[in-house]
């Protein structure tokens, strides 16, 4: 214990004898520790974090099969099911359901929102485990009362502990505040805001048909998974002699209970990010074991003398790792540093209002876990930088050295090493490149696609309806008569309202007819969209023939008609003129639509998404899905400064309405892409700290080598050696290593760029001109940081190097 | 006076100062040398005299503080860095003390090297000259071998022939066997007589004087002037007094 305390004495005065390369080091190590610890967070939060649910393993997820259903897939419960399995079956300790999620409007608590409430029964938090983090969960049987979310109690009541005991309305019925649930609750998606106690009617207890209920139950301690799986196929054989029309042929199955799979596209964003911080931690590790073993060389007779005074070899060694695990703890601190601000700016550009991709993301943040990981890390990259040059160094020959300072042999091996050292750090940083370029470009061309409307000088605004307060033709009149206010505004130039808008993360598929070329009796998919007149000319839409709708159309009674797109109109009509055909089925009751305009193919749910056959509805024909009732708002100027008055001719006609969600189209659009801009600007920053770190690498290696090879190079110029000629041999030692590193490179890119695949568009993952634009922007920089040291060698004095006199 | 008949070096009135902060230390002082074509010189004195100094200007390795010096009737005293790299690579082979080969290079590379930096030599010209050199000085049988393998007096023998095959106008040999043991030194004293013999001008440097009687004329120098040889005598007992 002594001797480390000695050790690290010595090793704070050598760091202070030599503070260039100690920041110089403390700085590398710290980029690396704390962009994977920054990472690691977000893989920690988004795909590691366990539920904080008790027991877990006990937990099951009960689901219905049909005879008909395809495997994997589930099926919901009904509620006469789950209200049989709660009372007769004793294999459980609790069986609790819910429904994913409802849009509810809040009023009571501050501006009228929209919120997702999950209604669960309310024994759930019991089922689970899960205690309130300040007041308390629901009691059995209780039916006006909330529990809110810790972020939504966070972010709209600013954490106020008074909320509690407070009536809150949602769609206009009254439910108290009764608890805050934990900050890692996240159930049963990440997005649910707040829960409200799921009840039963007697003709829902009654019912066995509808199955619209998940189930989650609790295993007794002593049942296994396989146990309640027999007890459970008996009740399904009892629920079909006793109710067959509903349950005739369901069969009832048991599994383990898991968190919801995170979007596929996220997951691989994430693990594309990890991948890239590893390589940097790499090159990180690659350059300080590089300086750490140029220092060595430096300290040979320090180390020659210490061995001579009776130094075991692991006692140095011992030494010399204590001190860069001392730097590495360092820049643990400052790695924590970095990775909490990162991830600050990383939330910061998380969108707001990305309803679906945002899962868990806003949870993220510097936890215990992370601090565990990175003080492991920490001393695991000190141990790993350290080790090599440490045993390296400590190989020195004590009687070579005492007699000729023993400098070459030992120079030699460094050199060999530090080479190795820096080729691979050539290649990680070529990987790396490749991957941020094949994501910038990816991001940029995604950026510049059309989208099929005008997105400048637009604004949105979600006006989520009170379905409690409006019919169907109620609503209609609503949004009529906003519109009128909205055209009215100074500086709109139009406006139109849909059901919901492109790239918010939701859209409506219709199963419809297939046209009579194709494939007699199936159905094709296509995308539905119920607007309001004036939609197209306020989204920038052209209509490709015919005409939009008229006010007369958008009544409930009015006759069927309908507007399709281009894709639309090619696959049912072929090229050959939509308008005044009839579009069979898509009506009530079965009827035919008329369509009446074809307007040109935009883009619906995401800019990468191939467009869809579309199918528009006037509004007031169809007003389902009212939650996310969207206005379209084209301005004169910028869209922003009518967003007041937009607000206020919505208040003007019900105060009550939540007014939410106010942004131009062009933030809807960027916040669709949101995730590959952020990857690519990461990726981008990991690369750029590559590029510099291979740079500092490579001018290391040839500096060291410059010094190493004073008195050769001296001979060379004695000899007749030009400046030109010394450059050249040292450029050319240096590019030998690049082109190693970058044949390397090459050959790990085309191995680890496939895995970019689901995340590009408009790229290969092979795209020749990006890996060669790469190689040509590595080899030029890696040639730029040898010409320093290779002028300096250009520059010995053949007499001094020959040490005349 | 023919061209031919002209001093391969003529050195006139040479003076180098070496300034280290505020001390000033003459080297060299009105040194006046004249070393004909064919000729084999030793130049011998006490250490310090200035002996090595005065050949790393020969050598074009250094520039003198003041004074003319002209290599084949071309003054080089004041030669930019390129040009006096390009003399020392066609006009003057160095043999060194301690050898001065490069560890990671063959005994042919070695060789080859001043070679390598003449512009245009075709390779096959560079392989006969590098050939012919090795042979000259019996190394032609390791030229595979690398410094380390061989000892030191065969290393020195690579030296000499790296010196060769460049057929410079002059060799310049600084203690060529100061490295070596006497039968080693012997031996490389007998080369380089041979090729004295065969034509090569030779100026060596060296403090022992059985080596000095190889050469054809001694030149001494003391405290960085060329003395007479009853002079230096005088001058060292002197000095010891």
């Amino acid at each position: 214990m002594t001797g480390i305390l000695q050790d690290l004495r010595f090793a704070l005065r050598q760091f202070r004898k030599s503070p260039g390369f100690t920041a110089v080091s403390i700085i590398t190590l710290a980029l690396g520790i704390g962009a994977t610890t920054g990472i690691f967070s977000v893989v920690d939060t988004v795909l590691l974090h366990s539920a904080p649910y008790a027991r877990s393993a006990e937990l099951v997820a009960i689901d219905e099969k049909a005879p008909t259903t395809v495997p994997g897939e589930t099926s919901e419960v009904s509620a006469g099911d789950f209200m049989d399995w709660q009372a007769q079956v004793p294999v459980f300790a609790g069986v609790a359901a819910y429904q994913p999620w409802e849009f509810h409007a809040l009023t009571g608590g501050g501006d009228p929102d929209e919120v997702w409430a999950s209604p669960v029964t309310p024994n759930l938090f019991q089922v689970l485990g899960v205690n309130a983090f300040l007041g308390r969960m629901f009691a059995p049987n209780e039916t006006e009362a909330v529990v809110l979310s810790h972020q939504y109690w966070r972010s709209h009541f600013s954490s106020d502990p008074r909320i509690l005991g407070k009536v809150l309305a949602l769609d206009g019925k009254f439910y108290r505040v009764i608890g805050i649930a934990p900050a890692d609750f996240e159930f049963p998606a990440a997005n649910a805001q707040m829960w409200i106690p799921l009840t039963f009617s007697a003709a829902d207890r009654a019912n066995h048909k509808d199955r619209n209920l998940s189930v989650v139950a609790r295993l007794n301690p002593s049942v296994t998974l396989r146990q309640a799986q027999a007890v459970m196929d008996t009740v399904a054989a009892r629920l079909a002699a006793q109710y067959p029309k509903a349950n005739s042929g369901w069969s009832i199955h048991v599994a383990p209970f898991r968190n919801p799979v995170i979007h596929g596209i996220l997951r691989d964003t994430i693990f594309a990010l990890l991948g890239a911080v590893i390589f940097m931690l790499m090159i990180v590790c690659s350059n300080v074991a590089s300086m750490l073993l140029a220092r060595g060389t430096a300290r040979e007779g320090e180390i020659a003398v210490r061995a001579a005074l009776g130094a075991s070899r692991a006692r140095l060694v011992l030494q010399l790792v204590v001190e860069s695990v001392l730097l590495a703890a360092a820049a643990g601190v400052g790695g924590v540093i970095l990775a909490r601000s990162g991830l600050a700016v990383i939330i910061s550009l998380v969108p707001k209002y990305n309803l679906v991709e945002t899962q868990a993301l806003n949870h993220i943040s510097m936890n215990l876990a992370a601090f565990g990981f990175a003080t492991a890390l920490s001393c695991l990259t000190g141990i790993g930088v350290g080790l090599l040059p440490a045993l390296r160094a400590s190989r020195v020959s004590v009687s070579e050295w005492l007699k000729e300072h023993g400098r070459a042999a030992a120079g030699a091996r460094r050199a060999r090493l530090q080479s190795a050292l820096v080729t691979c750090e050539i290649a990680f940083a070529l990987v790396l490149l490749v991957g941020a370029s094949l994501m910038t470009q990816s991001f940029r061309r995604i950026a510049a696609t059309p989208t099929g409307f005008d997105p400048d000088h637009l604004l949105t605004v979600r006006v989520p309806l009170l379905n409690y307060k409006y019919s169907p033709p109620q609503s209609a009149d609503f949004y009529r008569d906003v519109l009128t206010r909205i055209r009215s505004i100074p500086g709109v130039r139009s406006a139109g309202m849909a059901n919901n808008l492109p790239f918010t993360g939701f859209h409506v598929s219709l199963a419809l007819p297939s046209p009579q070329t194709g494939s007699p009796g199936g159905t094709v998919e296509a995308a539905g969209r119920g607007v309001s007149p004036g939609y197209f000319q306020a989204m920038g839409i052209p209509f490709v023939e015919g005409r939009d709708f008229t006010e007369a159309e958008n009544r409930i009674d009015a006759p069927c008609v309908r507007i399709v797109n281009q894709a639309m109109a090619r696959l049912y009509w072929r090229g050959e003129d939509a308008v005044g055909r009839q579009l069979p089925a898509v009506c009530p009751k079965g009827a035919s639509a008329a369509i009446v305009g074809v307007v040109a193919d935009s883009k619906q749910d995401s800019i990468e998404s191939q467009t869809k056959p579309e199918l528009y509805e006037p509004y007031a024909q169809h007003p389902f899905a009212s939650f996310l009732v969207t206005f379209a708002v084209r301005t004169a100027s910028d869209p922003l400064d009518v967003a007041m008055a937009v607000r206020q001719a919505v208040q003007q006609v019900d105060n009550d309405q939540p007014v939410i969600q106010l942004r131009s189209m062009q933030e809807v659009i960027s916040e669709s892409i949101w995730r590959q801009q952020v990857s690519a600007s990461l990726l981008g920053i990991f690369a750029a700290i590559a590029l510099v770190l291979a740079a500092v690498g490579i001018y290391g290696v040839i500096s060291y080598s410059v010094s190493r090879r004073t008195h050769e190079l001296g001979i060379r110029s004695a000899l007749g050696a030009t400046r030109r000629d010394v450059l050249e041999l040292v450029v050319r030692d240096g590019l030998r290593l690049t082109l190693i590193g970058v044949v390397a490179g090459i050959t790990l890119a085309l191995g680890l760029t496939r895995t970019l695949r689901s995340l590009l568009f408009g790229v290969t993952s092979t795209d020749p001109v990006t890996f060669v634009g790469m190689i040509v922007l590595l080899v030029a920089t890696a040639l730029l940081a040898c010409y320093i040291p290779a002028r300096r060698a250009a520059k010995v004095d053949p007499m001094v190097a020959l040490r005349y006199e | 006076m023919t061209e031919a008949n002209l001093p391969l070096i003529q050195i006139a009135d040479l003076t180098k100062v070496f300034y280290t902060d505020e001390i000033e230390t003459h080297a060299l002082s009105g040194v006046h040398l004249s070393i004909a074509k064919g000729e084999y010189v030793a130049m011998s004195g006490p250490s310090g005299c200035g002996k090595s100094t005065l050949l790393s200007i020969i050598g074009l390795l250094d520039t003198p503080t003041a004074g003319r010096y002209q290599l084949n009737t071309k003054p080089v005293e004041n030669l930019d860095f390129a040009e006096r790299a390009r003399i020392r690579n066609q006009e003057i082979g160095f043999i060194f003390q301690s050898f001065n080969l490069i560890g990671d290079l063959t005994v042919y590379e070695n060789v080859e090297l001043p070679l390598t930096y003449r512009q245009r030599m075709p390779s096959a010209d560079r392989k006969k000259r590098v050939m012919e050199a090795l042979e000259r000085v019996g190394m032609a049988h390791r030229l595979r071998h690398y410094p380390s393998q061989l000892s030191g007096g065969q290393q020195q023998r690579v030296a000499v022939a790296r010196a060769l095959a460049g057929k410079p106008s002059i060799l310049l040999a600084d203690e060529p066997t100061g490295n070596l043991d006497s039968r080693n030194g012997e031996a490389v004293m007998e080369l380089l007589s041979d090729l004295h013999r065969e034509g090569a001008t030779i100026c060596m440097v060296t403090h022992d004087p059985r080596f000095a009687k190889h050469a054809q004329r001694e030149v001494h120098l003391f405290d960085g002037k060329v003395v007479a040889e009853e002079e230096l005598h005088k001058l060292m007992q002197d000095a010891q007094v």
